[in-house]
């Protein structure tokens, strides 16, 4: 199985940016907590990474094939977690996200991203259709829909839509015809003006209407748009120094060691530091898309293209949220936020993609 | 073998999902060049705003005392309940965010949002001054869930004795629109409480202090994070005046139910006594802010009055004004002191009947008794001799219808009727009989109580006008004295050295022989005197002021000194609407020259040892050895 040609083909330029990004996400969560009561908070994320790397490595051991073989045991495992907490979990701030053990909590949302893009990818290859009709579409979409409804139910509206960019990266990648995308993104504007008026809690569409009304209440939702903005205005083109920041360093800014991360780099390094780490995104999303480009078969390109499409959802939707062009929505950024699940699976998901391109010449 | 058919059809998606990303990430920069760049300066600015704040530190306002060291305005500490507006887009937004914790008046929101703007954004916005220490500990109570709201210390002005010389101190108020223009004001800003009446006002660039402040950095909890800058506030410097509270008090209980005005003078000095208006007023209503209401029913009330009637209010001085002729008629001699003129009661002059106030008329009549009968008759005659321009000189040179130059705002200047001055300000011609009533100080003839005081301290002191004030001395919070005040002569009039001894022995015996002060007598005290009874209405043969309605019953006087060798107070006493001067007036006068030489000798015995003097007295000792 394992092989010394695997290594020349090994992506070592993407391992190296995922780590330096991951280090500078490590600098910048000790920015933005060493003042705080949790000052230690960068050496659990060292953790974190730490783990997520041998995670990752462990993964590069074993044909993806045979990975894909097996997710749907993998994806099963992941919504029986899912369900854990909505059952046995007890409530921290409203939600039931959690599985505790030992000192130690998890996220099953993210063990079951990593699942559902696997087993996803395993159904379009099986499948083995050039284009793909509606009636295709539709048993992935139940697949990406149970783990994404069970999220929903926790409640985390942000994290059940990354089930959604999966479902569709994936699916675009494997040749969904371009209309039935388009049917596909109108069901889920039906579904999403459905849930506004039965599910949607409260807050949720508090977090929505003051968005698009931002005037509405200062002191809560919107303040966090507002916040946002000026830290990263007020950053400037040189920023305000390391460990300078105001607005994150005096908690103008909410959770800024995990969603607001990016927020504190464009306060404190500035346009010139925001440049630096989107052009870092930019080439680590180049180099992903280069590996779905030359991998073997279409099982390598899917779920090279799947984790494609989940991480640039999530980036996006991040730096929209910083920028102040979308709603605040709990959703992390890859590889700079602080959180031990989130860190691991975006690791495991590299390990993947790395593992998909070392073995493009191997039979 | 590397590019099988259908990995090239996902070729295509995948091309797409490139260009996709690289749209997406030059959307992103220019979102970030946007906010990083373009608007830099904006959010940058908010950013300080956030968590730069400042908090004053007033500076207490110095003290005012009367001559003994007596407290007249002070301070007490107050709380005002602020609000930061920083994190909110507007003032608006920012009380809406308290209203369920802090409700506002209605009223009291309108003020807030239009002291908005002229408060810069890292200073709060006052929303309660004055607050209740339980509003106070509510507030501080909820510094967690509330972080906007403030609590500042603020000295409030203090007047222990409300109403007590009220006109003359004055009071203080947030600076108007007009003082925000005018340069003298430059170092207050918006909202700061300065000066607005009598001393507070003439004296405000040594009563206030200069606000210090603390330039904060603070957390989105707005607490303290760190001290970047602090500026000490610097009090204000202590006045002491020459007023004596005690004399003012009693002789503000001698006014009570009556309206006008006393000055108590030193003719030696022009030092300022007491200074009475009644009615008053209880300048700490100014302190606070005033509702909308309550400011209506404040002005509605006759009870009260802001009026400084000694220097603002113009009076028709009536027979007092006959000192002035006399001098005038005796520097000009146009007459003798000795030469008698004959009163049958009237006299027909230009065809018009003058009558005198003494029906049967006083017969044979020189100086002493026109001066002590107050004899009309005697005067209109002297009034025709020396016409009104010659009368309207000496009576500027003698401080009529000139402002004294007392250190008070809105003085007023008063008149003496010309023919030029009608010319000028009605386009008519001068009727020689108004001359007549000139010279018995009716008519046109306006002056302030303040102006005879001033006139009489130079009969008595022999022809020097000094200018009145009420300033003693200046001094800082440790008790130095930064300025003394001396005082200012205007000018010295050299008169013949008989014209005054003869008019002071007329005025002596208006109060002593039988003249119309006789009520003002008081014994073991020589003093002298002129009555004034000013008509408001011409009286046709003998209507008696009693039948009048109130309102336009004369004004009574009484102008006087003592002791009569060596004049040491001058008292000019003025009862609107009295009646009669000898009547009204006189009475009121001698228990002020009565109670003023009692305190001298209180004081005497009591050795009057003052707060301030006393300092000084050490401090010239010590320096000495």
């Amino acid at each position: 199985m394992w092989e010394r040609r695997l290594l020349a083909n090994f992506d070592w330029g993407l391992l190296a940016l995922v780590i330096i990004t991951a280090a500078v996400g490590v600098v910048l969560v000790f920015s933005a907590t060493h003042k705080t009561a949790q000052p230690y908070l960068y050496l659990t994320q060292l953790l974190w990474v730490s783990i997520g790397l041998g995670l990752l490595l462990i993964i590069l051991f074993f044909d993806y094939h045979f990975l894909a073989q097996i997710s749907k045991y993998i994806y099963g495992i992941s919504l029986l977690m899912l369900l854990y907490p909505l059952l046995f979990g007890s409530e921290v701030s409203g939600v039931r996200r959690w599985i505790r053990w030992g000192g130690f909590s998890l996220q099953p949302s993210e063990v079951a991203k990593i699942a559902t893009l696997l087993l996803l990818a395993y159904y379009y290859a099986e499948m083995e259709k050039v284009v793909l009709r509606f009636r295709d579409v539709i048993i992935p979409g139940l697949m990406a829909a149970l783990p994404a409804g069970l999220v929903a139910l926790q409640p985390d509206l942000g994290s059940s839509l990354t089930f959604v960019a999966i479902y569709l990266g994936v699916s675009f990648v494997a040749g969904a015809r371009l209309r039935v995308i388009g049917q596909l993104i109108l069901i889920l504007l039906l579904i999403a003006v459905v849930s506004w008026f039965t599910i949607l809690k409260d807050y949720q569409k508090e977090r929505l209407t003051t968005f698009l009304k931002p005037r509405l209440d200062p002191a809560d939702a919107g303040y966090q748009v507002r916040q946002l903005k000026i830290a990263v205005g007020s950053g400037g083109i040189w920023g305000k120094g390391f460990l300078s920041g105001s607005q994150s360093q005096l908690e103008f800014v909410p959770a800024q060691h995990t969603d607001f991360i990016f927020s504190l780099l464009a306060e404190e390094e500035g346009f010139v530091g925001t440049v630096l780490m989107l052009a870092i995104y930019l080439v680590i999303l180049l180099r992903i898309l280069n590996s779905a480009k030359v991998a073997r078969d279409p099982l390598g390109v899917f779920i090279t293209g799947g984790f494609l499409s989940l991480f640039l959802f999530q980036l996006s939707t991040n730096i929209c949220m910083t920028a102040g062009l979308m709603p605040t929505s709990g959703l992390p950024i890859p590889l700079l936020s602080y959180g031990g699940s989130y860190m691991i699976a975006t690791l495991a998901g590299v390990g993947l993609v790395l593992n998909v391109r070392m073995r493009r010449t191997v039979n | 073998m590397r590019l099988q058919p259908e990995i090239n059809h996902f070729y295509s998606r995948l091309k797409v999902l490139q260009y996709l990303t690289i749209l997406l990430f030059l959307f992103f920069l220019s979102a970030f060049w946007y906010l990083q760049v373009i608007h830099h300066d904006y959010y940058s600015q908010l950013s300080e705003i956030n968590h730069l704040r400042i908090v004053s530190l007033r500076a207490p306002r110095g003290a005012i005392l009367d001559y003994r060291g007596e407290l007249l305005a002070g301070n007490r500490p107050s709380y005002n309940i602020a609000i930061y507006r920083s994190e909110f887009n507007s003032a608006r937004e920012a009380l809406s965010n308290i209203r369920s914790f802090f409700p506002l008046r209605p009223e009291e929101a309108t003020a807030v949002l239009q002291s908005d703007r002229s408060v810069p954004l890292n200073r709060p916005l006052v929303i309660r001054g004055d607050a209740s220490l339980e509003e106070v500990a509510l507030v501080e109570s909820r510094k967690v869930v509330y972080p906007n709201l403030s609590v500042e210390v603020e000295p409030k002005r203090l007047y222990p004795y409300h109403q007590l010389a009220a006109p003359t101190i004055g009071y203080i108020g947030e600076l108007s629109p007009n003082e925000i223009k005018n340069p003298a004001y430059r170092r207050f800003k918006a909202g700061d409480l300065v000066g607005q009446l009598g001393i507070e006002k003439t004296y405000n660039h040594y009563l206030a202090g200069t606000d210090g402040w603390i330039k904060q950095m603070v957390n989105s909890k707005g607490s303290q994070v760190r001290v970047l800058q602090r500026q000490e506030p610097q009090p204000g410097k202590t006045i002491t005046l020459t007023l004596d509270s005690h004399l003012q008090r009693y002789i503000e209980s001698l006014f009570s139910g009556l309206r006008g005005a006393a000055v108590v003078l030193s003719p030696q000095s022009g030092a300022i006594i007491a200074m009475v208006n009644s009615p008053s007023f209880d300048p700490n209503l100014f302190s606070r802010r005033l509702s909308s209401a309550g400011w209506s029913e404040w002005l509605g009330n006759p009870f009260y009055s802001l009026q400084n009637r000694c220097i603002q209010n113009l009076y028709p001085p009536g027979s007092a004004f006959k000192l002035l002729i006399a001098i005038a008629a005796l520097e000009e001699e146009v007459i003798n002191p000795s030469a008698k003129l004959y009163c049958y009661g009237a006299i027909y002059l230009y065809r018009h009947r003058f009558s005198c106030h003494a029906l049967g008329g006083h017969g044979l009549v020189d100086l002493y008794k026109g001066i002590v009968h107050s004899c009309n008759v005697y005067f209109y005659q002297l009034g025709q001799r020396l016409g009104a321009n010659r009368i309207a000189d000496y009576a500027h040179k003698l401080g009529l219808g000139v402002k004294t130059g007392v250190d008070l705002p809105y003085e007023k200047e008063g008149l003496i009727p010309t023919p030029q001055w009608k010319e000028a300000q009605w386009g008519e011609k001068w009727n020689p009989g108004e001359t007549i009533s000139v010279a018995i100080g009716q008519g046109a003839v306006q002056v302030t109580p303040l102006q005879m005081a001033v006139f009489i301290s130079a009969i008595a002191n022999g022809g020097t006008i000094y200018q009145p004030y009420l300033l003693e001395k200046v001094s800082d919070s440790w008790g130095r004295i930064l300025v003394r005040n001396h005082p200012k002569v205007s000018r010295r009039l050299s008169l013949k050295p008989n014209t005054l001894k003869q008019v002071r022995k007329g005025m002596w015996g208006v109060v002593n022989d039988n003249g119309t002060g006789w009520r003002a007598w008081v014994e073991g005290i020589d003093m002298a005197g002129k009555t004034g009874t000013a008509q408001l209405v011409s009286s046709k043969g003998g209507v008696s002021d009693k039948m009048l309605p109130p309102d336009l019953r004369s004004h009574a006087w009484f102008v006087g000194f003592a002791p009569f060798d060596h004049p040491e107070v001058v008292v000019v006493v003025l009862v609107e609407n009295g009646g009669a001067g000898g009547v009204a007036a006189a009475p009121i006068a001698g228990k002020i020259f009565k109670a003023y030489f009692a305190g001298k000798e209180e004081a005497k015995t009591a050795g009057r040892p003052t707060l301030s003097t006393a300092s000084q007295e050490s401090k010239s000792i010590s320096s000495q050895e």
